[in-house]
């Protein structure tokens, strides 16, 4: 056995030997940027774009979506009324234009004439109204059903003009249906051998949690797509990815380890991210139990974070701490940065955790993931080191991933004593949906928070007021609540690193960080 | 012969019995939750769709009437449906089954290869170093696990010195030269960890061997010690080496499942490691069981070949 732990030690130093070497002669790093826009020349048409991610793609309906590593094909397979732009606003998709009565409750879309899904069907009014309703089924898991239950009723008039009239207004409709794409409901069985969309690509083949090809679709309605084909491919783990991206196998990369996308982004390599980061590195925690039912102790663990430490080292840099605790991105400008800051003070979590009842002796556990997101392990370390300052015990739990979602999803859970490492992401203000997630009645939020009257008035001024400083007050107001009830501690925003070859144009990056391939290709 | 193997036959049925039940009842033991899963732990699921996604999917149902289901469905030939995409079992299966058959034959023939070839030389050869080396080498080979060579030699050989693919998979059907250029590492890998202990059983019986009367007379007549291992001694070696050969087949599979995951080989076994991780329980469910099959079914050849090959093994007969 000794003489087996010997090879394997000379194993381990091999391989840590060829990691090292690998990286040697590198030049210096990128830096982010949201869009790869590497020489800024013309686009080539043909070729085949080939996507790395670890994470694999378990399924095609676009509207029971389970994970961001399917995000990317959203728009690629399927349209929506509405599409994102790079500012976070919405532009007409299969809808050429839309209006609302004056109190935003009624909304008339004029949809775009003679659009066939993949399967050949024409995509009418009617069928829009079929994914609605969709989508608004309770026994459906669709998550997007979240930002449009406002919807009273979706009436299709005639082939190209469709009626959503609300129970409550809503200015940002256009924006909160972006997510509902078009499929051909009436075929949903056969949803991953076809996918169904009207979008510029079609499905070739899928096998589940490992390649997705897609091939152009020449019967797109909207403007010739500029890459022959897409190849969607899972790698095992980072070390197979990243190695693949070096040799030129992979032309982008999607999500990359924060400690590793400097040494990748070499070489003319592009390092892209989101302008505006909107996704969220939080401890969520159960308001309704103790000892976190005592706001008092929620405010001390908020002081016990030292937020600039923890994203600088976890996220080498590329994230934004949020000292004033709320989901809201310091470069949005609904930003409220007269909140008062919760700077790291130990001190001050000290008092504040005796006087909730967390003395010297106590022992919390920080509930993590095991085999991915090292950063939330790494910021849980630094946790850990501080609360040691002050007698507290941090017991650090790496579970897989399903374990660890079982222990305090979804909302309803009791899990007293435990801080749950997770990452949210969220569509930056002015949509409300990040607010509105903590919304007593309504949200969702894993945290059992009832909010107070305060707040949920706040969001549904958010909701149904147009621009204005009515709502401008709203917005500082729900934030201000968060940072003194501190419901779900906010350590810092982020957004997923990508990183594309230099020969690769027209792609950019969502807020969440999700890439946008839509009108990529390669450099004439 | 006839009841022997009517008895062998039902006993592999009753092991099977007995893996299926075991397979289900330690997957509802596990903590975590499919339709949580399925959804993803996103921050904006009604719970009420939740509620709904296990009813669709049968897990209200107490534990027997659940295996019942499945099982019964086993018997018309129905393996359930993955609760992620809409595939069934059996269509999941054989989108990877042929990938897994292509990289155990390899890692199988790769493994053989070795085991004779490391085996022979220090019997071949009398000197003290191959003997040593050759004994490192299974007891590394057999001590550690198969994800380190394979993370070894991807270091070494795509990595390093970028030669080969770091993984992937191409069907044979679409492009030849690639589908063996990304074959490689991972047969190799598979041949390393599986020649092991074929190599210790081998050297054994040629040990045995070699002090045969038989062997002794050759090499009383003068013929080489090259020619006595590989005519007398090798040949009469490897019927015992047999029953280790059996085992090695029947676990070859189960051996790809850790390599396939290495080298993103689109085989079985990622397909078991991302079904246990979202606790996909029909697709782990048949997978295993078709593993555990192939297992038994392997092990049940063996030893009919015993059988035919030794008339005193024939435990029935012989009793009758």
């Amino acid at each position: 056995m000794g003489r087996a732990q010997n090879w394997g030690a000379a194993a381990l130093a091999l391989l840590l030997l060829t990691s090292a070497c690998s990286n040697a002669g590198d030049n210096a790093p990128e830096q982010p940027r949201a869009t790869a826009d590497s020489g800024k020349g013309p686009i080539a048409p043909g070729g085949t774009l080939v996507y790395g991610q670890i994470a694999g793609v378990s399924q095609l309906d676009p509207n029971t979506i389970a994970s961001g590593a399917q995000t990317q094909l959203q728009t690629l397979l399927w349209s929506g009324l509405t599409t994102w732009t790079p500012e976070n606003t919405a532009k007409p998709d299969l809808a050429e234009s839309w209006q609302s009565t004056p109190d935003h409750r009624t909304w008339t879309f004029k949809l775009r004439p003679g659009v066939k899904y993949h399967n050949g069907k024409t995509f009418t009014a009617a069928e829009a109204k079929k994914n609605f309703d969709r989508v608004l089924d309770p026994a459906v898991p669709a998550q997007v059903a979240a930002k449009i239950d406002m919807i009273d009723a979706v009436t299709a008039v005639d082939d190209t003009t469709l009626v959503i009239t609300l129970e409550t207004p809503n200015p940002e409709l256009p924006v909160d249906v972006i997510d509902v794409r078009m499929t051909d409901v009436d075929d949903l069985a056969n949803i991953d051998r076809s996918a169904n969309g009207t979008g510029p690509y079609k499905l070739k083949s899928f096998v589940p949690d490992q390649t997705v090809e897609l091939v152009r679709h020449d019967g797109y309605w909207g403007p010739r797509p500029n890459l022959d084909a897409i190849r969607i491919v899972r790698y095992a783990d980072a070390t197979a990815a990243n190695a693949a991206l070096r040799a030129g196998q992979v032309h982008v990369l999607w999500s990359v380890a924060p400690d590793s996308a400097a040494g990748l982004a070499t070489e003319g390599r592009q390092l892209l991210t989101a302008a505006e980061p909107a996704g969220f590195v939080v401890w969520e925690l159960d308001t309704s139990a103790a000892p976190f039912n005592n706001p008092k102790a929620r405010e001390a663990l908020s002081y016990a974070a030292n937020r600039t430490e923890m994203m600088a080292a976890a996220y080498a840099g590329y994230g934004v701490p949020t000292p004033t605790n709320a989901p809201v991105n310091p470069k949005n400008r609904f930003y409220d940065p007269t909140l008062p800051s919760h700077g790291f003070d130990l001190d001050r979590a000290k008092r504040l955790f005796a006087e909730a009842g967390i003395t010297e002796g106590s022992t919390l556990t920080f509930w993590a993931v095991a085999g991915n997101y090292q950063e939330w392990t790494t910021i849980g370390q630094i946790l850990q080191q501080d609360l040691a300052k002050i007698g507290i015990t941090l017991e650090i739990q790496t579970n897989e991933v399903s374990t660890w979602s079982a222990k305090f999803y979804p909302k309803g859970k009791s899990y007293p004593n435990l801080l749950a490492a997770n990452y949210l992401s969220f569509t930056p203000p002015p949509d409300s949906y990040a607010l509105a997630w903590f919304e007593g009645a309504k949200g969702t939020c894993e945290c059992n928070w009832a909010a107070p009257a305060e707040y949920n008035d706040a969001i549904a001024t958010i909701e149904s007021a147009a621009e204005g400083p009515e709502r401008d007050a709203a917005f500082k107001t729900a934030q201000r609540v968060l940072n003194r009830e501190n419901p779900v501690i906010f350590i810092g925003s982020t957004a997923f690193l990508s990183v594309a070859q230099p020969e690769l144009r027209g792609l950019w990056v969502q807020a969440e960080g999700t890439l946008h391939l839509e009108e990529a290709g390669f450099a004439a | 012969m006839a009841g022997y193997l009517l008895r062998r036959l039902a006993v592999s049925a009753l092991m099977l019995l007995g893996v299926s039940v075991l397979i289900f009842v330690v997957l509802r033991l596990l903590p975590g939750d499919p339709t949580v899963a399925r959804v993803g732990a996103a921050q904006n699921i009604d719970p009420a769709a939740l509620a709904a996604l296990r009813e669709e999917l049968g897990l209200n149902d107490p534990i027997p009437v659940q295996y019942w289901a499945w099982i019964s469905g086993i018997a018309d030939g129905e393996l359930g449906r993955s609760y992620f995409s809409q595939f069934d079992v059996t269509v999941l299966i054989g989108q990877r089954l042929v990938p897994t058959l292509e990289l155990s034959a390899a890692g199988l023939v790769v493994a053989v290869l070795l085991a004779v070839v490391l085996s022979v030389l220090p019997t071949v050869v009398r000197s003290r170093w191959p003997g040593r080396l050759v004994g490192a080498y299974t007891v590394v080979g057999m001590a550690a696990p198969p994800f380190v060579f394979g993370i070894v030699l991807l270091a070494i050989f795509s990595v390093k010195l970028g030669v080969l693919p770091e993984g992937g998979y191409v069907p044979l059907t679409e492009d030849v030269a690639g589908n063996l250029r990304l074959l490689v590492l991972p047969a190799l890998t598979l041949g390393i960890c599986l020649s092991a202990p074929l190599v210790r059983h081998l050297r054994a019986a040629l040990s045995d061997v070699e002090g045969a009367a038989h062997v002794r007379t050759a090499t009383g007549k003068g013929i080489g010690r090259r020619a006595v291992v590989l005519r007398h001694v090798l040949p009469n070696a490897m019927l015992p080496a047999l029953t280790s050969l059996g085992v090695t087949v029947g676990g070859v599979l189960s051996g790809a499942v850790v390599v396939e995951y290495v080298f993103a080989w689109q085989g079985l076994g990622s397909l078991i490691v991302d079904s246990v991780f979202k606790r996909d329980y029909a697709v782990i469910q048949g997978t295993v069981l078709l593993l555990a099959a192939a297992f038994v079914m392997v092990n049940l050849a063996v030893d009919l070949l015993y059988g035919v090959l030794d008339p005193r093994l024939r435990v029935g007969r012989v009793r009758r």
